[in-house]
């Protein structure tokens, strides 16, 4: 009696590794009742919490699908497509561009080595990826050549977007909290979402529009770069930003001024130093514009976003 | 009909006997969230449930909409709006890291560890209604970084019982930070002083700090 029967078939099939019934199913279908369990037992068996009850009733439904959830069962995890997913995964084929399980390949690095690339972007000295000049001497040093991710984009860019959102409203914050007297009202420096909206809308469109009219720019150079690459590279590029912004919470001008040159000036020279690098370019001086370009792009981004939210 | 291994069918209790058990689970989770580093958190991870973090998450909403009084909807939907695109968001990020989480599972888990920023809210209005302006000030920031770290502490426990690939759960939970941070920052913005009620007081400091400056000049 108690809560034996059920539960120690999952958990048997917990601990015993990969087997067709994983520990954590995605979502309505329930990891707690393995798959050969009946209805009737599924009902009977009353768990701690009206979820668990709620999945068991559905773990019949699922119950044939249980054994495509090896662990190549990593796709949407979001309700109901679990239950439509019925073919083993072998079955599946190659990852399509809209399917989640595409972009995980742009996801494999560790916290190790994505704390290294953040380090190499505030300190440009070494590339970030792309020192061989051909596919077989990447192959040869893959150290020295390391694949590009998408984490960087996306998380970097997040985060700025979150600093200058706040970091746009901090004076006022700061005047309020220390009683200055010059402050008049309380007003709106609480939830101001036109800052977050505006900081989105320009960083997200820079770091994922600018690298794709570099890829559109390609063929007349003569280079094949990835459009990953660069967006990889302009996601690293707002590592030193993000260490600007951070000073810039200092409400003095010129300290912010000063900060968010030193930050800009470093990234526009980590992102001309790594746009198209290593290719073999057939146009050479093309290729130099292309960096000139980027150098350009990048200084009217801190242009805006200086002005735009530290310096009023 | 047979009864099961270990008991009843649920469907025949009382009403006050399942509102019970759930509000025990709910009460025994906001324990763990506090006291991480029981054995069975994966188990918890797997059987989500939606109670506790509705239950959270509305108190904190009704706490900062009735704060912020010119904007109070607006609060009360950005608290659930952070909850539940966050949860997906960091759903989105474990599963292309290779987790195997879902959005469920990742809802019920921000919104228990979201309970510390719960009780710094209450503090907070504990604080401003009792205490002087300055001492407010310095409890409410270091309450409410304290909880944010707390919650950040619980969180990475929970995932670190999830199937997260060695090496990445650092990169797993940065977004869960973010989201802490971005909670937190609601709360510190919403039980901001008003300026008005502190007038009188400022008068004289300013009043004396004018006088002090044309000196060194003379």
């Amino acid at each position: 009696m108690g809560k034996g029967n059920p539960f120690a078939e999952a958990d048997a099939a917990a601990s015993s590794g990969p087997t067709p019934a994983p520990d954590i199913k995605p979502s309505m279908s329930s990891p707690a009742s393995s798959s050969s369990m009946s209805f009737g037992a599924a009902v009977r068996s009353h768990g701690a919490s009206s979820g668990s009850r709620v999945k068991r009733m559905f773990a019949q439904r699922d119950a044939g699908s249980s054994e495509d959830e090896e662990d190549g069962g990593q796709g949407s995890g979001v309700g109901v497509s679990s239950w439509a997913r019925r073919v083993d995964d072998d079955a599946r084929g190659e990852p399509k561009v809209w399917q989640l399980r595409f972009y995980q390949q742009y996801f494999d690095l560790t916290m190790s080595e994505f704390l290294m690339r953040v380090l190499w972007a505030i300190i440009p000295c070494k590339p970030i990826y792309g020192w061989a000049t051909n596919p077989e001497d990447a192959d040869a040093a893959p150290d020295e050549n390391p694949d590009p991710d998408l984490y960087a984009p996306i998380w970097l860019t997040t985060t700025l977007v979150l600093l200058l959102s706040v970091l746009a409203n901090i004076a006022v914050f700061f005047r309020n909290l220390f009683q200055m007297h010059n402050a008049v009202e309380l007003g709106h420096s609480g939830v101001d979402i036109r800052n977050l909206w505006l900081a989105a809308c320009i960083m997200y469109g820079y770091v994922f529009l600018v690298p794709l009219v570099f890829f559109v720019l390609q063929p007349c150079a003569g280079v094949s770069v990835p459009f990953v690459n660069t967006v990889c590279v302009y996601g690293y590029s707002l590592a030193p930003v993000i260490v600007a912004s951070l000073v810039c919470i200092v409400p003095i001008t010129l300290v912010q001024l000063i900060a968010m040159g030193t930050g800009f000036i470093v990234s526009t020279w980590f992102v001309m130093f790594n746009v198209w690098r290593a290719q073999s370019v057939e146009h050479k001086s093309l290729a130099y514009f292309a960096k000139l370009l980027s150098g350009i792009l990048h200084a009217a981004l801190g242009c805006v976003l200086t002005f735009l939210f530290f310096v009023r | 009909m047979e009864p099961s291994a270990d008991g009843d069918f649920t469907i025949d209790e009382s009403v006050a006997a399942s509102v019970f058990r759930d509000i025990a689970l709910v009460a025994r989770r906001m324990g763990l969230v506090f006291l991480p580093g029981l054995s069975s958190l994966r188990a918890e991870l797997r059987d989500w449930e939606l109670w506790g973090p509705l239950f959270i998450c509305m108190s904190l909403a009704v706490i900062l909409s009735v704060q912020a009084t010119d904007a109070a909807s607006v609060v009360f939907s950005i608290v659930f709006l952070i909850v539940w695109v966050g949860s997906a968001i960091v759903t989105m990020n474990a599963q292309l890291l290779g987790a195997r989480i879902s959005f469920f599972q990742t809802v019920c888990l921000l919104g228990y560890c979201v309970f510390p920023l719960l009780i710094s809210s209450s503090l907070c209005l504990i604080f401003n209604h009792f205490l002087t302006r300055s001492l407010a000030v310095v409890l409410r920031f270091s309450v409410v970084a304290f909880s944010i770290l707390w919650s950040i502490l619980a969180a990475g426990g929970f995932l670190s019982d999830a199937e997260i690939p060695p090496g990445k759960l650092g990169l797993a939970l940065y977004p869960v930070v973010l989201f802490f941070f971005s909670i937190g920052w609601l709360i510190l913005l919403g039980f901001q002083q008003d300026q008005q009620t502190q007038q009188p007081q400022s008068g004289p400091a300013v009043g004396a700090g004018s006088q002090a400056s044309p000196t060194p000049a003379a």
